[in-house]
């Protein structure tokens, strides 16, 4: 195997999952959001991103906090140092696999096929 | 679908999110109003003690809606905008030069949210630039027409600004229509000025009320508290 594809074999499977790579990507945007922002924001249900939040919660990349704003209770998520980086990390290996070309290369190889 | 980097956009939309319920522009406006009244209605000798004490609390307040604006304005959120939408933190500087600096090193397109924040800076200077060529046009020209000149002027600023910072159609038409009324109505060249700066309050407050009353109609209180 080549270095490259052992790469992305060793994509962050946590962080992969489509649903928690929206909320790790809100998360890296800003600094903190409750969880109806990110409800809202993600377009998720309340026990979809509760289930999504308690495994990247597990995996040590977002810190949960209950708190209030006034009188207010919110669910405050945000990313911790290891979940930062974890998503830079992904970023960069996903990065990898980007065609540049890839019209261009598509409309070639049709016009083979049809040769 | 666009193209740009999800997190920048999740960024932008942080962003604007913090201006999507009006009560920026309101307390901005509120401001501005007990400034233009506090301009109005100077202290004269001998003071009387009403409108001494009017003036003072005026100026009092303006200074706080100034120098505690951010906190003013959590603080409204906290009861109208957190139950309804939800909460993300605030935008303390510019969050795209901030997403431009934590994007750095081989990480989702730099180049894309250095451009866009570079952008921004432009945005932020043409439009300072634009009102302070309006402000020196109030004080060193003496034509009625200046009025609707720096209305004119403003007016452009505000429709830079407008997606932004979710500026409605209240401001970039109200701006135009003041200085009309200033040229047309306003015989005190001393007291025009504060009276533009009135029209100035009105319309932040009317364009945050606006704003407000849309959020508010969009976004009902829910029924069961979330999480």
């Amino acid at each position: 195997m080549t270095p490259e594809l052992e790469a992305l074999a060793t994509l962050d499977r946590i962080i992969h999952e489509p649903a928690r790579l929206m909320i790790m990507t809100v998360l890296y945007a800003v600094t903190e959001a409750d969880f109806l922002y990110l409800q809202r924001e993600c377009g998720f249900t309340q026990g979809n991103l509760s289930s999504h939040l308690g495994k990247l919660e597990t995996a040590g990349y977002v810190l949960i906090e209950k708190t209030f704003k006034g009188k207010y209770p919110l669910t405050i998520c945000s990313l911790t140092v290891k979940g930062r980086a974890a998503f830079e990390e992904y970023a960069q290996k996903i990065r990898a696999v980007q065609v540049a070309e890839a019209p261009s290369l598509t409309k070639q190889y049709a016009r083979e096929l049809q040769r | 679908m666009t193209s740009q980097s999800p997190v920048l956009d999740a960024s932008q939309r942080a962003w604007r999110y913090w201006f999507s319920d009006g009560l920026t522009n309101l307390v901005v406006g509120v401001g501005i109003l007990l400034m233009s009244y506090s301009i109005m209605n100077p202290p004269h000798w001998p003071p009387k003690p009403f409108a001494l004490a009017a003036w003072a609390i005026a100026l009092v307040l303006y200074v706080l809606t100034t120098v505690r604006h951010r906190e003013i304005v959590e603080w409204l959120k906290a009861k109208t905008t957190y139950p309804r939408t939800g909460y993300v933190s605030t935008p303390a500087n510019d969050p795209l030069c901030m997403a431009a600096t934590s994007l750095r090193g081989g990480s989702p397109q730099p180049e894309e949210a250095t451009r866009l924040a570079a952008a921004r800076r432009r945005s932020v200077y043409l439009k300072l630039a634009l009102v302070v060529v309006a402000s020196i046009g109030m004080i060193v020209i003496h034509q009625s027409w200046k009025w609707i000149a720096a209305g004119i002027i403003i007016a452009i600023a505000m429709l830079i600004a407008r997606k932004q910072y979710r500026v409605s159609w209240i401001i970039p038409v109200g701006f135009p229509l003041l200085g009309l009324y200033l040229t047309l109505y306003a015989t005190d060249r001393h007291t025009a000025p504060s009276h533009f700066l009135l029209g100035w309050g009105v319309l932040f407050v009317l364009d945050g009320g606006y704003t407000l009353v849309r959020y508010l109609l969009a976004n009902p209180l829910p029924k069961e508290p979330t999480a």
